[in-house]
């Protein structure tokens, strides 16, 4: 195991996220703009880690977020709880008319060579509306913590939500946590009150507290504002582009220990390559290459960062972490919906090279 | 002479239940077992559906059970999980392969309507928690050091086994001990066991209860008493003749400080005369009654009143207020489909104090 992560042995939580929880409307392969029924999905990127690492990874988990007080906010509580993360809710009333709501997310699951699309109702958010001193971060992290975690969707909500998620990383690094940050840039949301320079400017003063990066090429340059490859890369999944661009990372943040992405070649909505790369206090490993029949993609990469973080909070070497996370995330594209079905044994057996062959 | 509950802030839970939860599968819509070519999925079981009702309602629930650790076993647990319930105490049993030695127990329903009852298949043997024998659980730790303030268990359960019908003693008497609330839902089976073995088993149970739930035919068929003037389908309940049953239940065994019973008159598989009595403390109070009760799925109505009628007992109300709450709520949670609540605790409350079904917008 990696020296450079010191993750605390006696902790009341495994792990504990920082994020929106929002609904997912799914048509399936239908565009919304014939559907005519969708099926409900909870997820947030944040929360879809820790509902993982619950779920498949049998870690305790919470969840610190905005809850609205009405029919669909229940709902999203109650599936919150099927996942076994314990929520820390900062409560809104709903006024029964325009909010605040929990933010619903379009996403259709495309199909061929139909790309999937996603558009967001996300005015009024709940969580949008947090801000520093909503939550006790002292009982919240006080039982102990080993891993503290939120991403870039969270902090592209609100002008205050980014300040939200580093007074909850210093809280949870006061209590001895490891602090990890998905980058996940959204344009969209940055777009609407920040947009690109803001971005990097939010997300520049949260990468302070972070001990672990989580992001594609396109989230280290945009989210981080990190030039891209000088040279145009031979494939998407050649890891050298990336790691070409953590030296340029890790100079820029001397005090981040590990940084990981996946790797995604696109063919088709439905086929897609898939790898995945760490850096890890200064050695590099990569997952190897599968090719992956794709239900629905939404969630991969979130699938991704928890079996990662599972790797390395169990003491796994950085090369059986990002298999982990790897396996995991190729597992979650063959589930509707955006959070975990994979049982641990399911993620150990393929991260082994495991087939698809049925097993009875 | 009221009930004495421990302090909420002296308890670990509000509610502690023990008992099977099964997998239900039943046809969409009122199609026939042998005929559909898709089962819906839904989980459920007389105890277990009091401790998911009164989680959903923000309570301290727990249950305590053993399941089979496969997926089966866990779309139980995701089941309650989600609910709020704590299933810390619950014992998880290694999946052999194959179901010979533990298994997950199923019952298949098919929801009738009109003249064709609602049909109630099980495929319940050989399950985990059937397995279940004295000593495996550590009752002393659980109402001693944990506490619990109502512990809730019943006739199914105790008919799962000849040790299950230990554990349930063993369990009720340590719960009794500790100066928990104990009460038992009668819930006779014919399927399960026998009326002669259910009586000699029951017996030995009745010291330890404080609230008795069971409906006409239960009290036959589990303890021994008639009710005078009931006919062999149960069409029409005879009220004043249920009363003096109670009495003379109440007079054999002075410990039951309540009784909690609903009346079903089945008009059709979907409309159902619905209602609930109950005796607390020397008095027998009546529920509103719901006449000619439009249904969706009637299974779990009865868990549904016992978890009402707790909610009230738990919440200091008036004994009235206690068996409207039971009403309502139990006959709420049968216009959805599936054992366990839906319903949320303001329509209770406001189907409780006669509120109609006009839309709300």
């Amino acid at each position: 195991m990696s020296k450079a992560l010191n993750i605390r042995q006696d902790a009341k939580f495994d792990f504990i996220s920082l994020g929106a929880l929002v609904h997912r409307l799914d048509p399936g392969i239908i565009p919304f703009r014939k559907a005519t029924e969708c099926r409900i999905h909870v997820s947030g990127g944040e929360f879809n880690v820790a509902a993982n690492l619950a779920d498949c990874f049998r870690l305790k988990t919470g969840i610190v977020t905005a809850m609205a007080d009405y029919p669909i906010g229940d709902l999203i509580a109650e599936r919150v709880r099927a996942m076994g993360v314990q929520p820390f809710y900062r409560h809104f009333r709903h006024n029964g008319v325009n909010g605040p709501n929990m933010a619903t997310v379009y996403s259709d699951r495309g199909q061929g060579i139909r790309p999937p699309v996603v558009f967001y109702n996300r005015s009024n958010e709940a969580a949008a509306q947090l801000k520093p001193g909503d939550f006790k971060w002292d009982e919240i992290v006080g039982g102990g913590v080993k891993w503290f975690h939120s991403g870039g969707i969270f902090a592209a909500l609100s002008e205050s939500t980014g300040e939200v998620i580093i007074e909850g990383m210093k809280a949870a690094k006061k209590a001895g946590a490891i602090v990890s940050f998905d980058l996940n840039f959204r344009g969209k949301l940055w777009n609407i009150w920040g947009g690109e320079k803001k971005a990097v400017e939010v997300v520049a003063r949260i990468v302070e507290h972070a001990d672990v990066l989580v992001g594609n090429e396109e989230d280290l340059q945009k989210g981080l504002g990190i030039p891209g490859p000088e040279v145009a890369a031979k494939s998407k999944l050649d890891p050298s582009t990336f790691f070409g661009m953590i030296d340029k990372v890790v100079k820029k943040h001397p005090h981040v220990k590990a940084v990981a992405t996946t790797l995604r070649e696109v063919h088709s909505s439905n086929h897609h390559s898939w790898s995945a790369v760490a850096w890890v206090d200064g050695k590099t490993c990569a997952a190897p290459t599968c090719e992956l029949n794709v239900l629905d993609r939404v969630g991969g990469g979130d699938g991704f960062a928890s079996g990662f973080f599972y790797g390395l909070l169990t003491g796994e070497d950085a090369e059986a972490a990002v298999r982990l996370g790897w396996a995991h995330g190729a597992l979650l594209t063959t589930f509707p919906g955006d959070t975990t079905m994979a049982t641990l044994e399911q993620v150990r057996s393929f991260a082994a090279g495991g087939s698809a062959r049925i097993q009875r | 002479m009221a009930l004495k509950v421990l302090k909420a802030s002296e308890c670990e839970f509000d509610l502690l239940s023990l008992g099977e939860c099964m997998i239900r599968l039943s046809p969409p819509g009122h199609q026939r077992i042998e005929l559909t070519p898709v089962f819906e999925a839904y989980a459920g079981g007389g105890e277990y559906n009091v401790s998911y009702a009164l989680a959903r309602y923000g309570m301290r629930t727990g249950w305590v059970s053993r399941l089979v650790d496969n997926p089966l076993g866990h779309f139980i647990r995701n089941h309650a999980q989600a609910s709020g319930m704590d299933l810390s105490e619950v014992l998880w049993v290694q999946y052999d392969g194959s179901g010979r030695a533990d298994r997950i127990g199923f019952n298949f329903t098919e929801v009738g309507m009109g003249v064709r009852a609602s049909v109630s298949l099980y495929d319940r043997g050989h399950t985990a928690i059937s397995h279940l024998k004295p000593g495996d659980i550590d009752w002393k730790r659980i109402f001693g050091k944990r506490r619990v303030r109502w512990f809730h268990t019943g006739g199914i359960f105790s008919a799962l086994s000849e040790s299950c019908a230990e554990v349930a003693l063993e369990s009720m008497k340590a719960a009794h001990d500790a100066g928990t609330i104990v009460s038992y839902d009668l819930n006779f089976r014919s399927k399960l066991w026998s009326s002669k073995k259910a009586i000699e088993v029951t017996k030995k149970l009745v010291p330890y209860i404080d609230v008795l739930i069971g409906n006409e035919e239960d009290f036959q068929k589990v303890l021994g008493f008639e009710v005078e003037g009931t006919d062999e389908k149960l069409s029409e309940l005879p009220v004043e003749g249920y009363k003096k049953m109670v009495e003379k239940v109440v007079k054999a065994y002075p410990n039951i400080h309540a009784v909690g019973t609903t009346l079903r008159e089945v008009v059709s598989g979907l409309v159902n005369n619905w209602s609930a009595i109950m005796y607390y403390g020397g008095t027998f109070y009546e529920s509103r009654k719901y006449k000619n009760l439009e249904i969706e799925d009637r299974v779990g109505g009865g868990d549904g009143f016992c978890s009402g009628f707790v909610y009230g007992l738990l919440h200091d109300m008036s004994p009235q207020e206690c068996v409207e709450l039971g009403a309502a709520h139990g006959a709420l949670l049968q216009t959805t489909r599936g054992d366990t609540s839906m319903v949320t605790m303001e329509e209770t409350m406001h189907v409780m104090k006669g509120g109609g079904a006009r839309i709300k917008r």
